[in-house]
């Protein structure tokens, strides 16, 4: 049974859909990917994932149950969320930040418990920000910004976990952090990964299933060795590239044509 | 640990300001013949109606109406994650303002004013509230629409002045000021049986004050109802506010000031947030309305005067001396 | 709007003359409050209780700066054991209890008066309700507008400080000062009158204020007697159009800008005629029955000159 099927979804914000007749499926434990260029409906498409937005048409079942009709808490338990932009912080230390992802499990006037603080150390330490735990938010730099959000999201214990670009204002070395952290998660705790990624090889590299979007429609799904091809990139991105298969991780890696524009 | 010696601190804060407003106040006592007076409640004579009927009611008062201006105030920039929030961005100052103008116009007085000024109040949160709901309560079309509202109100007011009697105009403009003298029971009650438990209840909301000042798109990843909660916040904030105006007048700065001198003490986890603003709040107001009474003694500042001085210089320097991105 | 941008002596002058024919306001109020008093039972208007007093009082406290002057004129100031911020120079050493804004409940009370007395016009119902409260004794009086108001209200005055014998003397004299006033003027062509309040904004009275009973006991007219306010904001344009004989202002903090603006209006007969007189505000805004003929003196001589 898959963890989360789409089916038939149109959504948007106001006249005009953004996303229009997606259907996809993910399997649990999987680390699956969403590609596609500015503009295609990746976040509007995780935004309906994430209830933050109705489906107009179609439906999204989370394990064979459509989502709507969820408890929001129960659903908060299930699936949590790595948002993209992050706005203005008030000024929280970074336990306090990350403790607010236990709130799903507490019920309204319940503190937190002896379990709660135990999941956030741990949580703390997993991500390697244990140290800045008394630290306030808003004097963190990017990198560190980013595990925050994703303690936070992991502390929540979910078997769903949505990121929306999360590294694309990291440093190389936090990048592959990250995405190693994830994929291990994925590997050894079977958490579900659905990321939303702008780099095509590191997508290559860590994603199990690939879906590709074009214009708020699906264009390809499958493996990365399916969807990573030179004509659907050429066709969905606009740019000639080379496709070689990556002898480490047996991936396809994407070479750019520098200067075809010029 | 941080935490707790600020509140501790803050519960002698107040313990201090309550004993400052005993001893001090619009003629000079001295502190045995205040001391007598304490201690024996069911006594007689001027000392003792001087410090029972006079002076602990306008601590009373002063403690309430700043704790729940501090509280209106937290509830407020969480929600509208602006650092200028404050309990009358809703427009219930203008609401009540009106509801004075208006009673005083008719010669009422008393309890019936103080309902009257509340019921402005109430008038202008529904139709601020309403008018938002159109737009989804998002956070710009509160404040825009509040701001409308006080305007319109002030309007309002401003037409009746141009048409009433210039000894009712005078009466208004006297009201506006705000005052905790002497404080009718009318007002006492409603701070006492709605204001003050309507507080410890919104203590319990913290959890949901602590998402919403993340904005509302996290609240649908924490499993919180972003449209009821807000709503139901800002109308219990706005209510306490409302309660606070028809009680006291319009008395400005404690619901801006006090909770960024809170955020930057405890932190901004509302569970330590909400009650040590409304701790400094209290101690706040109780200190500024001794000093209205005292610095020309025998004539008095209105309080709001003192709020506004005291409160815009301290504020002052401490934005200056505050980094920009910790500001909310 | 100038009330509480001036300071307090300026308070004074624009409010004591906030004196109306309460009859006829009280008739609109009475109805209006009626109703309200069916849906939420306000409280009862109470002006003190009279009867409550078995002596004479020995320590009065006064909240208007007119009942001051009206306790000197009555030769009481000696009971006097506070006053508000504005007093007349006689009552300089006694104990200020607040201004007209701000009353110092504290300070009224720790002086143990037995007679504590406020006016409609100077003092907020809400203040004297409180007093009340707290166990004083107030004595509420009238704001009034015309004088046979001022002189009920002098002489109700004298009989609760048990100076009746120099109530009526005073009363008597006053009377007769303006009878004679009146009688010098009788027969002689009425004077329409523009009485000035305020510069800017551009403010004047209607009949129903305390500087339109000057004009009528003059037997002249005043221009905006009809205004639908009492202290009615006009268009400059309206008193050129009325085309006053005499123009009085009592604006004296402006008088220079007054004086500049009313220069460039040669087409009012008052202004051709160099018949603008600038008053004392000091002198014709005070509701006393003394003050009031005094004012009234001033107010004849610039309407019709040489005759006193």
């Amino acid at each position: 049974m898959p963890l989360l099927s789409v089916e038939n979804l149109s959504t948007g914000y106001e006249k005009d859909p953004i996303v229009s007749d997606v259907s996809f499926t993910i399997p649990s434990g999987c680390l699956f990917g969403i590609l596609g260029p500015n503009g295609a409906g990746k976040t509007t498409l995780f935004k309906a994932l994430s209830r933050v937005l109705k489906p107009w048409e179609g439906r999204i079942c989370y394990q064979e149950k459509d989502i709507s009709i969820l408890g929001r808490r129960e659903f908060a338990r299930q699936v949590s969320v790595v948002p993209q932009f992050h706005g203005v912080l008030p000024p929280y230390t970074v336990e306090e930040f990350v403790r607010l992802g236990r709130y799903p499990h507490l019920r309204r006037f319940a503190a937190l418990q002896d379990d709660d603080c135990r999941i956030v150390a741990e949580t703390l330490a997993l991500l390697d920000i244990a140290r800045y735990a008394a630290k306030k938010i808003t004097t963190l730099s990017g990198g560190e910004m980013q595990r925050v959000y994703l303690a936070q999201a992991l502390v929540q214990k979910p078997r769903l976990l949505l990121m929306d670009e999360p590294t694309s204002h990291l440093d190389i070395t936090h990048q592959i952090k990250i995405l190693d952290l994830v994929n291990s998660l994925s590997e050894k705790q079977g958490l579900t990964v659905a990321i939303i990624l702008h780099d095509l090889n590191l997508a290559s590299a860590y994603c199990d299933q690939i879906t590709l979007m074009k214009d708020g429609k699906i264009f390809a799904k499958g493996t990365p060795a399916e969807v990573l091809t030179g004509e659907h990139i050429e066709e969905v991105y606009g740019t000639r590239v080379y496709i070689r298969n990556d002898p480490v991780v047996s991936k396809p890696h994407i070479f750019f044509i520098p200067g075809q524009f010029s | 640990m941080k935490k707790a010696c600020v509140f501790i601190f803050l519960l002698f804060f107040l313990a201090a300001s309550i004993a400052a407003g005993i001893l001090t106040g619009g003629t000079p006592i001295a502190p045995e013949m205040i001391f007598d007076a304490l201690i024996h409640p069911g006594g007689q004579g001027t000392m003792h109606t001087l410090l029972w009927e006079l002076r602990l009611p306008r601590i009373l008062m002063a403690a309430l109406v700043g704790a729940a201006l501090a509280q209106s105030g937290v509830i407020f920039q969480a929600i509208l994650r602006n650092p200028l929030a404050e309990p009358y961005t809703l427009g219930v100052s203008g609401g009540g303002a009106l509801g004075a103008t208006i009673s005083i116009m008719c010669g009422i007085s008393g309890i019936p004013m103080v309902l009257f000024c509340f019921a402005g109040c109430i008038i202008s949160i529904s139709l601020v509230l309403g008018v938002a709901s159109v737009k989804n309560f998002t956070n710009s079309m509160l404040i825009l629409t509040g701001v409308i509202m006080s305007f319109l109100f002030s309007s309002i007011v401003m037409f009746i002045f141009a048409v009433a009697t210039s000894r009712d105009v005078y009466a208004s403009v006297l009201w506006f000021m705000g005052s905790l003298a002497a404080p009718d029971s009318g007002s006492i009650r409603i701070m006492l049986f709605l204001v003050a438990p309507l507080m410890l209840i919104l203590w319990g909301f913290a959890k949901d004050l602590n998402v919403l000042s993340l904005g509302d798109e996290k609240t649908y990843h924490l499993g919180i109802d972003a449209k009821k909660a807000k709503t139901a916040l800002l109308i219990a904030a706005s209510l306490i506010a409302g309660a606070c105006v028809a009680a006291a007048g319009v008395i400005g700065f404690i619901g801006l000031m006090i909770p960024h001198l809170m955020r930057k003490a405890v932190g901004a986890d509302h569970h330590w947030l909400l009650p040590s603003s409304m701790l400094a709040g209290a101690g706040f107001l109780i200190i500024c309305d001794s000093l209205s009474q005292t610095l020309i003694r025998p004539l008095e500042l209105p309080v709001g005067v003192i709020t506004g001085m005291a409160g815009g210089v301290f504020f002052l320097l401490y934005l200056i001396r505050v980094k920009p991105t910790e500001v909310m | 709007m100038g009330i509480t941008c001036l300071g307090e002596d300026s308070v004074y002058r624009f409010t004591c003359d906030v004196h109306y024919l309460y009859d006829i306001v009280w008739e609109r109020k009475n109805m209006l409050r009626a109703l309200l008093i069916a849906l939420c039972g306000a409280m009862l208007w109470s002006p003190g209780n009279l009867a409550a007093l078995e002596s004479s009082p020995h320590r009065i406290i006064s909240l208007a700066p007119s009942l001051t002057r009206e306790i000197y004129d009555l030769g009481a100031g000696d009971l006097l054991v506070g006053v508000t911020l504005y007093r007349p120079e006689a009552a300089r050493s006694k104990e200020i209890v607040g201004t007209l804004t701000k009353l110092n409940f504290e300070k009224i009370f720790s002086l143990k008066p037995d007679l504590v007395l406020a006016s409609k016009d100077s003092n907020t119902k809400t203040d004297i309700e409180k007093l009340m409260a707290l166990g004083l004794n107030v004595v509420v009086f009238e704001g009034c507008t015309s004088l046979s108001c001022i002189c009920d209200e002098f002489e109700r005055l004298g009989s609760l400080l048990g100076k009746e014998h120099e109530s009526e003397e005073i009363l008597h004299e006053v009377r007769q000062k303006i009878a004679h006033i009146g009688s010098s003027i009788k027969g002689r062509k009425p004077v329409k009158v523009f009485w000035q309040m305020g510069a800017t904004p551009l403010v004047s009275i209607s009949d129903a204020s305390f500087a339109g009973e000057y004009i009528r006991l003059a037997g002249c007219e005043n221009i905006f007697a009809d205004a639908p306010a009492s202290y009615p904001r006009i268009n400059i344009e309206e008193v050129i159009a009325r085309n006053p004989d005499v123009i009085i202002t009592v604006a004296e903090m402006e008088s220079d800008s007054v004086q500049a603006l009313w220069s460039t209006m040669d087409d009012i007969s008052a202004v051709k005629n160099r018949r603008v007189y600038s008053l004392n505000a000091d002198l014709v805004c005070q509701p006393t029955p003394r003050m009031f003929a005094k004012g009234f003196e001033l107010v004849v001589k610039s309407l019709y000159p040489g005759v006193l």
